[in-house]
């Protein structure tokens, strides 16, 4: 770079569109290399140098023209010569103050573009005007103005082809984003159906109950005085009314957590779990520790549903849940040795997907026709 | 007979207080977490100490944790569990070291005062009594297609399931409304078909019963 400063930005009003031949080669990683003290201190010089010598060479274009402007007087004021005198030095200032200006630009890339555009643009104006002095006709500087859009957007596409073409990095982060978009949205369908379906049991359940138990009591004690047979039935049916909506409610905590899960963790939770139904299940665990309470609760699903699944659908003689912890993963997994062909994309395993990857967990299905069915989930746990 | 009551929600510990002593109970304290319970029964040995599963500070299963420690600081001591869910493994915990009445109930067994203050004495006096909710999970039909359960008749599941509860041969009979000689006769046989040996004392029974159920 240095180079190029001292031979190109030195004014030649003769040779004005001498830069144009092959382009520099365009070396963006070291011009986007963070500035070191040495570029700060070009900086400098190049600001102080470049007002210095505009106001110089300013001055000695003026004189040359004002001494051609006289001498073209006095020879009989011909053919108009000195404009041409004009022309190359007002080619050259201008170049000049173009270059001060672009040498200054902070990214690489774009620096070297600018340079580039700007001494193509100095070939072509110094080519149009050759055109006009020379009588006109056929307009072919045409093919210099295309050949520099040309040459400037290969170099353009050579130093940006980076950002065209994205990385491996880059698609890393494109797979990811479109992987987090779409988890992301099954989690919030998972949890809107699930509060949908927590308000309807309330609404129908519970609270209905409650609301007939008031009912009841009202109307028992109304008839306290004249007839407590009556109101003695009518405490009973609110009794029962509010007994039933106890129930209501411990199913439904239940849905959303069995207590023993929060109370010590997934292992028991699981244990309690495959000691009730009527299929002998072997729990083996290994590992120690808790992960986070949502991927406790995903994994406790994950074999709840697939115990249910295996028990109701699969017949199976033997089911096997392991609990797999390591400091950074758990695992889960349940197989039976049922007749298979569960479908992974129905609603149940489905779910299970959803409240899977909305953890960045793994849920694999394997459901061949004559079985074994296993499915296993992973979860990935902050160390 | 004199009662020391854990609850963590003031309601639920007032109403539970006004109702044991509205049936001649002597409350003789009220507290809020695990720890005070164990200071608790220390202090007042009280004939029964009815528990909470959830308690400060982490509500979990500290209730019944410290309900445990307290047994071992004063040995048979009667402990029911009242809570608002039913979970076997707690069951089976409490009755594990069966030194001292113990009962697992939900709360709104209470509801039904007499029941209720009968299953109290029952576990005061050194029996069990267990909600039937435990007993329905824990004889569940076809929980094991193959055990010797599926050779009962519906009347003996009835008879084991009332004695998983923790009740007597008088309870059973009254409950079914038969005689007490039927309820033995019916008792026998199912001693019988699971190959259990019969035991004179209710409480051993009980826990006969209730670990054959377990092991399934």
């Amino acid at each position: 770079m240095r180079q190029a400063v001292t031979t190109m930005s030195v004014p030649a009003p003769t040779v004005p569109a001498a830069p144009v031949g092959p382009a520099p080669a365009v070396p963006t990683g070291a011009v986007d290399a963070p500035r070191a003290p040495w570029a700060r201190r070009w900086r400098t010089r190049i600001q102080a140098w470049s007002a210095r010598t505009l106001v110089l060479n300013g001055a000695v274009a003026g004189g040359a023209v004002a001494i051609c402007l006289f001498l073209w007087a006095v020879t009989g004021a011909g053919t108009f010569w000195p404009g041409w005198v004009g022309f190359g030095f007002a080619l050259a200032l201008g170049l000049q103050l173009a270059l001060a200006r672009i040498l200054l630009v902070e990214d690489g890339r774009v620096r070297w573009l600018l340079l580039t555009a700007a001494f193509l643009a100095a070939d072509c104006v110094l080519n149009v005007a050759l055109w006009a002095g020379s009588g006109m006709g056929t307009f072919w500087p045409i093919w210099i103005v295309l050949g520099s859009l040309v040459w400037l957007t290969v170099q353009a596409i050579v130093a940006y082809h980076d950002r065209l073409l994205p990385s491996d990095d880059h698609r890393g982060l494109l797979l990811r984003i479109e992987q987090l978009t779409r988890t992301r949205a099954g989690a919030v369908d998972a949890e809107a159906s699930e509060l949908n379906r927590i308000e309807r049991d309330l609404h129908d359940g519970a609270q209905a109950r409650l609301v007939s138990m008031t009912m009841s009591l009202g109307l028992a004690r109304e008839h306290l005085d004249d007839d407590p047979e009556r109101a003695r039935a009518l405490i009973d049916e609110a009794r029962d009314q509010a007994r039933l909506a106890i129930g209501e409610l411990r199913d439904l905590a239940r849905g959303i957590a069995p207590p023993i899960l929060l109370d010590r963790g997934l292992e028991a939770a699981v244990l309690a779990l495959t000691g009730r139904g009527p299929i002998p299940v072997n729990v083996h665990t290994s590992g120690g520790g808790r992960a986070t309470e949502p991927v406790e609760r995903a994994a406790y699903f994950v074999v709840a549903e697939a115990v249910a699944n295996a028990t109701k659908h699969g017949a199976p003689t033997a089911v096997e849940v392991e609990v797999r912890r390591k400091p950074e993963l758990l695992v889960v997994r349940v197989r039976d040795d049922g007749r298979g062909g569960a479908d992974p994309a129905g609603s149940g395993l489905g779910g299970l997907r959803q409240r899977t990857e909305a953890l960045d967990g793994e849920l694999v299905v394997a459901s061949p026709a004559g079985g074994p069915t296993v499915v296993e989930a992973r979860f990935p746990c902050a160390s | 007979m004199r009662v020391v009551i854990a609850e963590d929600l003031a309601l639920l510990r007032e109403g539970l207080q006004r109702l044991l002593e509205d049936r001649g109970f002597e409350v003789v304290a009220a507290v809020g977490d695990g720890d005070a319970l164990v200071r608790a029964v220390v202090g007042h040995k009280p004939d029964i100490a009815v528990v909470d599963v959830r308690m400060p500070p982490t509500f979990r299963d500290e209730g019944l944790r410290a309900a445990l420690v307290a047994r071992e600081r004063l040995p048979g001591l009667a402990i029911l569990v009242l809570s608002q869910y039913v979970e076997p493994t707690y069951a089976a915990e409490l009755l594990a070291d069966g030194r001292g009445g113990a009962g697992y109930l939900l709360k709104e067994r209470v509801s039904d005062v007499g029941d209720f203050v009968d299953a109290l004495r029952r576990v005061a006096g050194g029996g069990t009594a267990l909600d039937p909710e435990v007993v329905a999970q824990l004889v569940a039909p076809g929980r094991r297609p193959d055990g010797p359960l599926n050779e009962l008749t519906p009347r003996e599941l009835e008879v084991i399931g009332l004695m998983a509860e923790g009740r007597s041969n008088k309870g059973i009979a009254d409950a079914l409304v038969v005689t007490p000689g039927a309820v033995e006769k019916h008792i026998a046989a199912i001693f019988g078909k699971l190959g259990l040996a019969t035991s004179p004392a209710d409480h051993r029974r009980v826990l006969a019963v209730l670990q054959y159920l377990q092991d399934g």
